[in-house]
C-alpha cells in the first residue's frame, strides 16, 4: 500500500513543482494553489502512465526494477524541482469585505459535494467494476498490461473491443495495480473519481483565478450538482471524464495566460502538455488537438496578432509533442485500424452526407441528449446569464476566451460530422455515445460560461461605476476595457 | 432565419429588463437559482442508498465476473478461449449475451475470449447448470470442469 501511495503521490508532487514554474501567484493565493494542485493530479497521473507505457514497450513487463527506478526518478525530479523552485511571495490579495454570500454558497457546495460522493460510493457498491466500456475496454486492457507479462501486446488484439483506443486510462490503472501488486477493482474507481473531482476543482479554481471566488464556487456547484457528469466520472469509470479533465486542463491555462498581466509562456506549454494527454486518452482527443490549433490560430487572426500568435502556437506545439509522439508510436506499432476510418468509402460517405434525414436525426439527438446531460442547468444558466449580464473583457483577455469557445464550437461541429459519416447504425451510435461526448465538453463549457458572464463582484463594481460614469460602454469594448476591473486573484 | 430575430430581440429586451433590478437582488437570484438546481442533485442519494442495500441480482456485473473467474486455474494465461452461450434468443446488440461475453473477457484477461467454437478450450455459458451444448456431444468435446453455476469449460479436438 505504501508503494501504491508513493506511486500516486510522487508524480503528482513533481507535477505540482512543474506547475509552480508556470502558474503565477503568491504563497497565500489560494486560487493559484488550488489551480496548481488540480492540474498536478492530472499531469502527474498522465505523465506517469506515459512512463509506464514506455517502460513496457522498451524494457518489457514492469516489475520490481520498474517500481524502484520510477520512484527514484520521480524523487530526483522532486528534489531538483524543489531546489530550483521559484520563490513565492508571502503576500496575498486582500479578502473581499463582505463574504456572507460566499459563506452560504460554500456551505451549499459542501452539501452537494458530500451528497455526490456518498451517491457515487453507494452506486459503486452495486457496480464495483463500473459500466459497460469500463470492463469491456479500459479495465480489460489494463489487465492485459498488468497480468500479460511478456504477452502484453495481446491488449491490442483485434479480437478485443476497440484495440485502437489510446492507452492513458488503461496504463494509469495498470500502473497503480503494479505498485499495489494486485488488480483490485477499487483502483479504477479511485482513478475515475480523482479525475472527476480534479476537473471540478480545476474549473472552480480556474474561474476563481480569473473572475473571483464567488464565481469559482458557482462553477463548482454547477459541476458537482450535475449527476450525469458525477455518475460518468464517479461510477461508470469511462475515459470520458479523464478526457473532459484534460480538455479543461488545456483551456484553463491557455485562457489564464491571456488573462494575466505578465503571462508566462509556461502556461501555454502546460496547455499543450494537457492537450497531448487528451489525445492519448481517447480518439476524440485527436479531434480536440485539431480544434485547439485551429481555434487558437483563428483567434489570433481575428485579433490580428500574427507574430505573437505564431510564437505561442510554437510553445503550444512544444507541449503537445511528447504525448503526440507516444500516441503515434502506439498507433503505428500496436493499434489496429479504426473502424470509423477503415469502413468508409467515398461514394457511401457522400450519400450519408447528402441524406437529410441523418442531419435531422442528429440534431434531434443533440437536443434530447443536451437535456439529459445538463438537466435543469440548461434553463438555469441562461437565466443566470440574463441576471448577471456579459462580462466585459479587454482585448487581450478576449483572445483566450475566444479560443476556448471556438474550441468548443469546433468540437461540437466535429462530433456532428462524425455522426454524419458513421458506418455504424446511426440511431444506435447516437443512443450509445452522444451523452458521453457531451459529458466530455461539459466542464469546459461551464468554465467558458462563467468566464463569459459577469461575476457578482463585477456586477457590483459596474453598478458603483454607473453612478460615477454616465457614458455607456461602447460596443467595441474600448471603454469597457478601460473601466473593467481585474478581480482579486486571491480567494 | 428571420424567425429567430424576435426571439433575439426579446432576449436583448429581457436582458435590459434584468438590468433594471438592483444588482444585489440580481446577484441573490442568480446564486440562489444555481444553488437550488445543484442541490436538486441530492434527490439521487436515497435511491443510491436503497440500491446499495438491496441483495445483488444474479445478473449483476460483480456476480458474473466472479462466475467466470473460477475458470482461471484451469487454463494458462497465454491462450485464446472460445465462448458459446445458449442465450441466442436475446437481442445480440446490447444484450446480456454480449455483456456476458465481455465480462468473461474481463474476468479472464489476459486470456482472450472470442465468440467462436474453433479453439482448443471453449467456455459454455448458460443460465441452466444442467444443460450441455449439442455440439459438445456431436464433436466429442471433453469436459474439463463444470462450475455448477451454468459455466462449463470444454476441451475440443483442436490443438493450439
Amino acid at each position: 500500500m505504501i508503494g501504491f501511495l508513493l506511486g500516486l503521490l510522487l508524480p503528482c508532487s513533481a507535477a505540482w513543482l512543474l506547475t509552480g514554474r508556470c502558474v503565477p501567484g503568491g504563497a497565500r493565493d489560494r486560487a493559484a494553489l488550488g489551480l496548481r494542485a488540480s492540474l498536478a493530479v492530472g499531469l502527474g497521473t498522465g505523465l506517469s502512465a506515459a512512463t509506464y507505457f514506455l517502460w513496457t514497450l522498451v524494457v518489457g513487463s514492469p516489475g520490481v526494477v520498474y517500481r524502484w527506478v520510477e520512484l527514484l526518478g520521480w524523487t530526483t525530479l522532486i528534489v531538483v524541482g524543489w531546489i530550483f523552485r521559484p520563490r513565492l511571495r508571502e503576500t496575498g490579495e486582500p479578502q473581499p469585505s463582505d463574504q456572507s454570500p460566499q459563506r452560504w454558497l460554500a456551505s451549499a457546495l459542501g452539501v452537494v459535494v458530500v451528497v455526490a460522493m456518498t451517491t457515487t460510493i453507494c452506486e459503486s457498491i452495486v457496480e464495483p467494476y463500473g459500466d459497460w466500456n469500463a470492463w469491456s475496454v479500459w479495465n480489460a486492457r489494463a489487465k492485459f498490461l498488468f497480468l500479460g507479462d511478456d504477452d502484453w501486446r495481446r491488449a491490442f488484439s483485434p479480437a478485443l473491443q476497440h484495440p485502437d483506443y489510446p492507452l492513458l486510462l488503461s496504463a494509469t490503472v495498470a500502473r497503480a495495480w503494479t505498485f499495489l501488486k494486485t488488480d483490485a477493482a477499487w483502483v479504477s474507481w479511485l482513478m475515475g473519481n480523482l479525475f472527476m473531482w480534479s476537473a471540478i476543482a480545476l474549473a472552480s479554481f480556474g474561474v476563481a483565478r480569473a473572475k473571483g471566488r464567488t464565481q469559482g464556487i458557482l462553477a463548482a456547484l454547477v459541476l458537482a450538482g450535475n449527476m450525469a457528469f458525477v455518475h460518468s466520472g464517479g461510477v461508470q469509470q469511462y475515459a470520458d471524464v479523464p478526457l473532459a479533465y484534460f480538455m479543461l486542463a488545456t483551456l484553463v491555462p491557455l485562457t489564464l495566460h491571456d488573462f494575466e498581466t505578465n503571462p508566462r509562456k509556461g502556461l501555454i506549454f502546460l496547455a499543450g502538455l494537457c492537450a497531448g494527454l487528451a489525445a492519448w486518452t481517447k480518439n476524440e482527443g485527436a479531434l480536440f488537438l485539431v480544434a485547439l490549433f485551429a481555434a487558437r490560430g483563428l483567434a489570433g487572426v481575428l485579433e490580428r496578432r500574427w507574430r505573437r500568435e505564431a510564437r505561442e502556437l510554437l510553445w503550444l506545439f512544444a507541449g503537445v509533442l511528447p504525448m503526440l509522439t507516444i500516441l503515434v508510436v502506439q498507433k503505428t506499432l500496436l493499434a489496429s485500424a479504426n473502424k470509423m476510418v477503415s469502413e468508409q468509402d467515398f461514394a457511401t460517405t457522400l450519400r450519408r452526407i447528402a441524406d437529410g434525414s441523418r442531419h435531422l436525426e442528429i440534431l434531434q439527438a443533440f437536443d434530447v441528449t443536451a437535456w439529459e446531460v445538463a438537466h435543469g442547468f440548461l434553463i438555469v444558466l441562461p437565466v443566470v446569464a440574463l441576471l448577471l449580464g456579459r462580462s466585459r473583457l479587454g482585448p487581450l483577455r478576449r483572445t483566450g476566451y475566444r479560443t476556448a469557445w471556438l474550441v468548443l464550437a469546433f468540437m461540437l461541429a466535429g462530433y456532428y460530422c462524425i455522426y454524419l459519416v458513421t458506418p455504424y447504425d446511426l440511431t444506435w451510435h447516437l443512443q450509445t455515445s452522444l451523452n458521453r461526448l457531451l459529458v466530455q465538453l461539459w466542464p469546459s463549457g461551464v468554465f467558458i460560461f462563467f468566464l463569459a458572464i459577469a461575476s457578482p463582484e463585477e456586477v457590483l463594481t459596474r453598478s458603483d461605476k454607473s453612478h460615477e460614469v454616465t457614458v455607456h460602454p461602447s460596443r467595441s469594448g474600448a471603454l469597457s476595457a478601460s473601466t473593467s476591473t481585474r478581480m482579486p486573484a486571491s480567494v | 432565419m428571420l424567425s429567430g430575430l424576435p426571439a433575439f430581440t426579446g432576449w436583448l429586451n429581457a436582458n435590459e429588463t434584468a438590468r433594471m433590478l438592483p444588482p444585489q437582488r440580481r446577484i441573490r437570484a442568480a446564486t440562489l437559482l444555481i444553488a437550488i438546481c445543484a442541490l436538486g442533485s441530492t434527490r439521487a442519494l436515497p435511491r443510491a442508498v436503497q440500491l446499495s442495500q438491496a441483495d445483488p441480482t444474479p445478473d449483476a456485473t460483480a456476480a458474473l465476473v466472479a462466475r467466470f473467474e473460477a475458470i482461471k486455474p484451469h487454463v494458462r494465461k497465454q491462450i485464446s478461449l472460445g465462448y458459446l452461450s445458449d442465450a441466442r434468443h436475446l437481442d445480440p446488440r446490447r444484450s446480456s449475451l454480449l455483456k456476458r461475453l465481455y465480462l468473461a473477457q474481463f474476468a479472464l484477461a489476459p486470456r482472450i475470449v472470442e465468440r467462436t467454437t474453433h479453439r482448443e478450450f471453449v467456455i459454455f455459458d448458460s443460465d441452466r447448470p444442467e444443460v450441455t451444448p449439442d455440439i459438445a456431444t456431436l464433436e466429442g468435446w471433453k469436459l474439463v470442469v463444470d462450475l455448477h453455476n451454468g459455466v462449463k469449460l470444454f476441451r475440443t479436438a483442436r490443438q493450439e
